[in-house]
């Protein structure tokens, strides 16, 4: 009997150590493959500069920008409310607290959107969620709220109440555009009434 | 009789465990692509990694025997316009069984995988995975295919376009030419109103 307990207990520390020879579970943290290619198919991580702009303006408070260029860039121009996490710090501990959290939407932005894109594959691979990458990068963000491109003659209403936030929100954020770039569509409209006047002019002067 | 119990009691158990232990192992699924560097190694690696220039591209295109591009677009866009003997694979499939083989050889004669989508930013993610995974024979376009093409020009990169800390403080207009040309026009058509009226209340 004695024995059989004794070849028991062995058996199980023979199985037991089988564990030692595991691999090592190296991509624990790290979310497979496959299903970061589907993340990396489906675009809905896409946030264009006007839907971040108008959030901003709203206050809104889950938004969590972060700019990944390097410190120096950070202060010489930041979109109001981020905060720089240079993009070799990214996984660093200090910010797991920050990126890894499903409340706030993290927004990542940089010159173009080609690092802030990487920063995202990486936090995404680390299983972090709602991230998000600004389309463009702040290139697009000053071609298009700091410097807002006039709509053309013919372009439609929706073109001009683009334009029309685009130059109030070149307002809030700093860029002094906006008093010269509000004006476009009154003066013409003044410009056809001259034109009336002419007409009648002439017929007076008939008398 | 009661020991005899006792020790069916036991065996049972044993057959049991060992029942449990044969299933686990069969159920135990080892991932189909591991990634041979994680997240964070990969970061630190990531400067290290040589990309191909758009105007490299068009040198090397024609050398098949030393690179190979990969087409992550739809086979419509690749129909449309592709690099010259350019494969597609739609960045969906870039993890099926005959993509990575095709991949795996590449690697083992030592030839360059060079991934483009239409912009840079589409080959990106898709490079870094196959990287992880152990293609480190794997290079992204730089600038994508548009820059290829030449469509866009500056090719998107990381360099700021706009001096951005001068246009924010100051509100100067250097670089919107067309909406400081306007206002100028504006301001020459309101005098030219008011002498038309002026005229007017003569003739009476």
């Amino acid at each position: 009997m004695q024995k059989r307990y004794i070849f028991l207990a062995a058996l199980f520390l023979v199985i037991a150590s089988g564990l030692l020879f595991l691999p090592g579970m190296k991509q624990k943290t790290q979310i497979p493959a496959e299903h970061f290619l589907n993340d990396i198919h489906s675009n809905n991580r896409y946030l264009s500069t006007d839907e971040i702009a108008e959030r901003i303006i709203d206050g809104d408070p889950m938004l969590f920008i972060v700019d990944v260029r390097t410190e120096k860039e950070f202060d010489n121009y930041r979109i109001p409310g981020a905060i720089n996490i240079p993009f070799k710090d990214l996984l660093l501990d200090d910010w797991a607290g920050y990126l890894d959290q499903d409340i706030q939407d993290v927004i990542f932005y940089s010159n173009d959107d080609i690092l802030s894109e990487e920063a995202w594959a990486l936090c995404k691979q680390m299983g972090y969620s709602n991230l998000y990458v600004m389309d463009g990068g702040l290139n697009y963000w000053f071609e298009t709220i700091m410097l807002p491109p006039k709509p053309g003659e013919l372009s439609s209403s929706a073109d001009f109440d683009l334009f029309a936030f685009r130059t109030g929100a070149s307002i809030f954020f700093g860029s002094g555009s906006t008093t010269i770039a509000v004006k476009p569509q009154a003066p013409k409209a003044k410009k056809t009434l001259t034109v009336k006047k002419k007409t009648k002019k002439a017929a007076e002067e008939g008398c | 009789m009661h020991e005899l119990l006792k020790t069916q009691r036991i065996s049972i158990a044993v057959l049991f465990f060992g029942f449990l232990l044969v299933i686990g192992l069969m159920v135990r699924k080892a991932p189909k692509s591991p990634f041979t560097m994680t997240a964070v190694e990969m970061l630190q690696k990531i400067p290290a990694y040589e990309h191909t220039s758009a105007a490299m591209a068009h040198k090397i295109n024609n050398d098949t025997n030393a690179y190979l591009f990969i087409d992550l677009r739809s086979p419509y866009d690749y129909e449309v316009a592709h690099v010259a003997n350019a494969k597609n694979i739609p960045t969906a499939f870039i993890l099926d069984e005959e993509n990575k083989t095709l991949f795996q050889r590449y690697l083992n004669e030592n030839r360059i995988v060079i991934l483009y989508g239409q912009s840079q930013r589409e080959s990106e993610a898709p490079w870094l995975l196959l990287t992880q995974i152990g293609f480190t024979n794997t290079q992204v376009l730089l600038g994508g295919f548009d820059c290829y093409q030449g469509i866009t020009n500056p090719c998107a990169s990381e360099k700021a376009r706009y001096d951005y800390a001068k246009i924010s403080k100051m509100g100067a207009l250097k670089s919107g030419q067309p909406t400081t040309a306007a206002p100028a026009k504006k301001k020459k058509a309101i005098p030219v109103k008011k002498k038309r009226k002026r005229a007017a209340e003569g003739g009476c």
